[in-house]
């Protein structure tokens, strides 16, 4: 079976975008626009990866990565940070809080790949 | 008896001869026509003195006769010069003045013309007789007059002057009594008692006249005491004025005083009157226009003006017309006095130039919002300009600052900083120049500029510190919007470029995969991003160019109905949406009408966006003003939204999922704003939002 991915970020078009280059790669994908449904959505599917935008509407990335990071059966899946912002003490504050990865927007697909089978052969 | 006559005479012709040369020498050194007659007056009686000391005695020969006349003629014109020079202050009237010529040259040409001109021990003929009544007349007459007139005029003088005129009056009157006394006795060998008292009456006079034209230093002082204790408090007044009316409102009526005047002015370097004493206005203005000119000192003797130049301009004082010549004291006393005045002034001059300088710099550090501080490093005494006190949140001069109590306000995170800056600052001369922050009394912060230096003595040693403060808060914090507004743009701009570009780049590598279906939802997301884009980018131009204050407006009457119902054709709600156009009375707002165009579209189409079914656009007059509103019954305003609604890149939840730049109402405020008007947002119950402009009514 692939593993499933789950994408967070409010952006339909993203998550479109995301969607279609992991599925060309044969992994399911699941969607969440919030915060809030980011985290149901999580414990509900137990995604092999979670790829987490920073911005989102509700509330922001950092605080669905601690909610994650505390919740049981969620602690140890891996998390990949997606971000408009590069700016470093942005990515140094989510690798403290425990994120594994970081993927900077506009990627190339290419890269998004390479991250995503990094953490997925790691797990 | 004959001794002491003889003695007497001696005095008498040591005594004259004095007076003569003192006035001589008066005249040479002052100049003026009552110096020249009373030198012409002593002149003539010490001539007639020293001439009949060497005239023989019992020689009648036609020489020696002729200048015994002559000797008698000078002794004739003795009492019309004395005459003359009263006269130059004040004339006595043309009568009086015909009949002191006339007397005078009637006994000048009868004293050539007698016969028989008389030896001392000769009968008198009735025809000598009648030459020395006539004699005696013309003395008596001149010599009254002047007595009479010096002693009137003396009345109200100041002190020094009014005695040396009283004195030179009963000097004329004690010389015309002498003169009546050696003119009745009778002719004879015998020295007689009439004969001394004639000698003593003349030498006594002597000294009268001395007194009154010139009297020695210490006579002088003796009369003035009274009046230097009211002088020096005049200066004292002057030395301690602080405004150049204080300085006038002293000098003048001292001044005035001083002259027994009527009043005095000074008048600046361009003839305007800067102070008045005692006089009209309109003769001050007159006496400006008159002196305004002409920079020597000038008195005018008939006028009895008194013109001082002064170095801000000029001291006139209207005075008696005896007082420049009698009161020489008086005079310089004047001339201290407008020297003083000049001091004075020039010391006002500088203390108000030097208070508007400290009161230019206080405001410009108010303005500019830079305190001042200074810290003397011997007495460890520190002082704060006021702008300093207010800066950090006291109120000027509140307290004396101590060391440390800067540090103590000094934000805890800089303290290690700002010691180290200081330290380095007074162990190697480095400049102060850093930024740090401060909490304020109230608990604000501010972030401060702090620059400063060391100063050192000629040794080296740091002897204070002085330095400066600016407020940079404001500035910090634009940087720090700007930097969040970049931030946001660029971030607002990668979004949908991130998608774009992801389509590209799938369909370049893959399109052969793909089927027609994910071709067409492809081309759909690629489209709506490369719109979202192109609004993007419009709307950051807008904002940009209404920040910069380039949007120009042209207000207008524009009729609310009217534009409510085109906004609504233009833009018509989309399926499932209604809206009501709701204007009672026809307002008529001033604006301009494609911005509040502009505006409207913007609130319809948020509502269609993000609010209910039902949607009201309004209009209506309220207080002089017109309010117009849109209303929807949607979900209303998110709370966390509420304080920064109309800031570029606050959106809604949903927004992403509806589109829209996030900088439109920030747009729409600014352009509401523009046209002179505001705009808020209310919340409506039980849910849905009301945004309201309210524009100045054009009724």
């Amino acid at each position: 079976m692939s593993p499933t991915i789950l994408v967070v970020d409010d952006e339909p078009d993203l998550r479109l975008l995301v969607r279609m280059t992991l599925e060309g790669e044969g992994y399911t994908v699941e969607e969440a626009s919030t915060a809030a449904e980011a985290v149901e959505r999580a414990r509900d599917v137990r995604p092999a990866l979670i790829l987490l935008d920073i911005r989102l509407p509700d509330s922001d990335g950092f605080d669905v990565l601690r909610t994650l990071k505390s919740t049981e059966e969620l602690s140890d899946t891996p998390v990949v940070m997606m971000s408009a912002h590069s700016s470093p003490p942005t990515l140094e504050k989510a690798q403290v809080i425990g994120s594994h990865d970081y993927v900077v927007k506009p990627f190339k697909q290419d890269a998004l790949l390479r991250i995503v089978r990094k953490h997925l052969t790691g797990s | 008896m004959e001794r002491l006559h003889e003695v007497l005479g001696y005095v008498q012709l040591v005594l004259y001869v004095g007076l003569g040369l003192i006035a001589l020498i008066q005249w040479r050194r002052r100049g003026g026509k009552p110096a020249g007659w009373v030198a012409a007056t002593f002149g003539a009686l010490a001539a007639v003195i020293v001439i009949s000391e060497f005239l023989p005695e019992h020689d009648r020969s036609p020489g020696v006769d002729l200048v015994q006349r002559g000797v008698v003629a000078l002794l004739v014109l003795f009492p019309y010069f004395l005459f003359r020079f009263m006269a130059s202050f004040e004339s006595p009237g043309r009568v009086m003045h015909a009949l002191a010529v006339v007397l005078t040259a009637a006994v000048l040409v009868w004293t050539f013309l007698l016969d028989h001109f008389p030896e001392q021990d000769d009968e008198r003929t009735p025809e000598v007789q009648a030459y020395i009544a006539l004699l005696l007349v013309q003395w008596v007459v001149l010599l009254g007059v002047v007595t009479f007139r010096l002693w009137r005029a003396g009345r109200g003088q100041p002190t020094v002057a009014r005695r040396r005129m009283r004195t030179m009056s009963i000097g004329s009157a004690g010389l015309a009594i002498t003169l009546v006394l050696a003119g009745t006795v009778s002719a004879s060998d015998e020295v007689t008692g009439v004969q001394i008292a004639t000698s003593l009456l003349a030498l006594a006079t002597g000294p009268f006249f001395l007194l009154g034209f010139a009297p020695p230093a210490f006579v002088r002082n003796s009369w003035r005491q009274q009046s230097s204790g009211r002088l020096q408090e005049a200066e004292f007044a002057l030395m301690e004025a602080l405004s150049p009316s204080d300085i006038t409102d002293v000098l003048l009526p001292q001044v005035t005083e001083l002259a027994a005047g009527r009043g005095s002015l000074i008048i600046d370097r361009r003839g305007a009157v800067t102070g008045v004493h005692g006089l009209a206005p309109q003769e001050a203005a007159d006496l400006a226009s008159a002196f305004a000119n002409g920079g020597a000192e000038s008195t005018h003797e008939g006028a009895g003006t008194i013109s001082l130049p002064m170095r801000s301009g000029k001291l006139v004082v209207v005075t008696s017309p005896y007082t420049p010549f009698f009161g020489q004291e008086e005079m310089d006393e004047l001339r201290r006095l407008a020297l003083l005045a000049d001091l004075a002034l020039a010391r006002t001059e500088h203390s108000r130039r030097e208070r508007e300088l400290t009161e230019q710099l206080l405001e410009a550090q108010r303005i500019a919002r830079i305190g001042s501080w200074q810290w003397d490093i011997e007495t460890d005494r520190i002082t704060w300009s006021d702008q300093m006190y207010r800066m950090l949140g006291f109120e000027p001069g509140e307290f004396a600052p101590q060391p440390g109590v800067y540090a103590e306000h000094v934000h805890p995170e800089d303290r290690t900083l700002v010691a180290a800056k200081s330290d380095e600052a007074l162990a190697h001369g480095t400049p102060l120049d850093y930024e740090h922050r401060f909490v304020r009394r109230d608990g604000s912060m501010l972030i401060v500029h702090t620059r400063g230096r060391v100063v050192r003595d000629d040794t080296g040693n740091p002897v204070r510190m002085i330095g400066t403060l600016q407020d940079v808060t404001a500035q910090r914090e634009q940087e720090a919007l700007r930097e969040r507004f970049i931030a946001n743009a660029a971030h607002e701009l990668r979004t949908p470029l991130t998608s774009l570009l992801g389509f590209v780049e799938m369909l370049s590598r893959a399109r052969h995969r793909l089927d027609e279906n994910k071709l067409q939802t492809m081309f759909d997301a690629m489209t709506r991003s490369g719109d979202r884009l192109a609004v993007l980018i419009e709307n950051l131009l807008d904002l940009s160019k209404l920040q910069a204050g380039q949007v120009k407006v042209d207000i207008e009457p524009v009729p609310i109905d009217v534009l409510a119902r085109e906004v609504v054709a233009s833009t018509p709600p989309p399926d499932g949406r209604h809206v009501e156009v709701d204007v009672a009375d026809t307002p008529i707002a001033l604006a301009d009408r494609h911005r509040l165009d502009q505006v409207v579209t913007n609130l319809l189409t948020n509502a269609y966006r993000y609010g209910g079914p039902n949607i009201s656009l309004s209009g209506a007059r309220r207080n002089g003003d017109v309010i117009l509103s849109v209303a929807d019954d949607g979900p209303g305003v998110e709370d966390q939204l509420l304080g920064e609604l109309f800031q570029p890149f606050s959106r809604g939840s949903t927004s992403s999922t509806i589109g829209g730049s996030g900088l439109g109402l920030a747009i729409v405020k600014m352009l509401v704003e523009a046209c002179g008007g505001e705009i808020w947002h209310e919340p409506r119950q039980p849910t849905g939002a009301r945004f309201c402009v309210k524009l100045k009514s054009a009724e």
